[in-house]
């Protein structure tokens, strides 16, 4: 005798098995198989060869599981944006409040606040100026990494080989870290947005 | 019946579509879109799911787990207004190639 609990309790372990482990997943999975069970038996099927259907109609793990992890992709995706918008906004809440509340000189105030507008500028500049670059594959991977190296470099030049050789006034300090910042800031910038429209260029896109 | 990557290119704008008149659950969209298709659009049924979760992962639609009177419990999904916003930008990308192809035909078969 035939017994559907079972069965489909049989069936979320081979699930399990094949990598789809997430509880959600499997009983949305089991709701979506038990509707069509249902519609098949009322449509005169035996319990037994409605399950068998359902269960060819809703693919094997390994194809399911391949596509639920473009579904994790995403998820992944869209959390670094949130973090790296995070990090741009603390960057400038808190180098604002730095340039404020800081004692310094009008000009260096306005310096640093220069060279944060030239952070934003060029920032959002190139993350979204990086979108018409028509490059793909490994000449992609290297215009981003070279540009976030060049950046990197240049401010680890700028910390261990100029800074020390300078004297600064502790707000004079600030201001030139905030000019230093600029092209890694930039460089970053433009490799986030080389990364994110990776194969845009490969589709059709309508304005 | 339409060709594979027409049904996989056309998904998210049919359940952007679908959800924008209310909220629903995975098997009753399948069943909506054959029979709106009359079963011209054929998905498996397996993988409109991943696609619902990479939608919701997009923060275009969101998610609830609703009891049925049955006692069943069934995972409903409604649009958001990332989504709304997303519907309207593929409606205009869909209706761009429905216009450019009806002058096209129209000029070469009437």
């Amino acid at each position: 005798m035939f017994d559907l609990d079972q069965a489909i309790s049989d069936w979320r372990q081979q699930l399990a098995a094949g990598g789809i482990k997430a509880q959600d997943v499997l009983n949305e999975l089991e709701s979506h198989l038990r509707d069509e069970v249902d519609e098949q038996v009322r449509s005169g099927l035996s319990q037994q060869q409605a399950f068998e259907d359902a269960v060819q109609r809703l693919g094997q793990a390994s194809v399911l599981k391949a596509e639920f992890r473009k579904a994790d992709k995403t998820a992944a995706l869209r959390l670094k944006r949130i973090l790296l918008a995070g990090s741009g906004l603390l960057y400038l809440a808190t180098s604002s409040y730095a340039l404020v509340t800081h004692e310094m000189a009008g000009q260096e105030r306005v310096l640093g606040f220069l060279a944060l507008g030239f952070s934003i500028l060029s920032g959002l500049g190139l993350r979204y100026g990086s979108r018409w670059v028509r490059a793909e594959g490994r000449t992609r991977t290297t215009l981003g990494v070279g540009g976030t190296t060049l950046g990197v470099g240049w401010f680890t030049c700028f910390m261990l080989l100029i800074l020390p050789h300078l004297d600064f006034t502790i707000s004079q300090l600030v201001v030139a870290l905030l000019w230093a910042l600029v092209p890694m800031i930039a460089s970053g910038a433009f490799a986030v947005g080389l990364d994110e429209s990776k194969g845009r260029m490969l589709g059709m896109s309508a304005k | 019946m339409l060709s594979k990557e027409l049904v996989a290119a056309s998904a998210e704008p049919l359940i952007l579509s679908l959800l924008s008149g209310g909220e629903s659950y995975g098997y009753a969209i399948i069943q909506e879109i054959k029979a709106r298709s009359k079963e011209r659009i054929h998905w498996t049924d397996g993988m409109l799911y991943p696609v619902l979760h990479r939608m919701e992962a997009e923060g275009w639609i969101q998610s609830r787990w609703v009891e049925a009177e049955n006692g069943r419990r069934r995972k409903y999904y409604s649009i958001k207004k990332d989504g709304q916003r997303a519907l309207a930008q593929q409606r205009e990308q869909w209706l761009t190639v429905h216009s450019v192809l009806a002058g096209l035909w129209k000029e070469r078969y009437v």
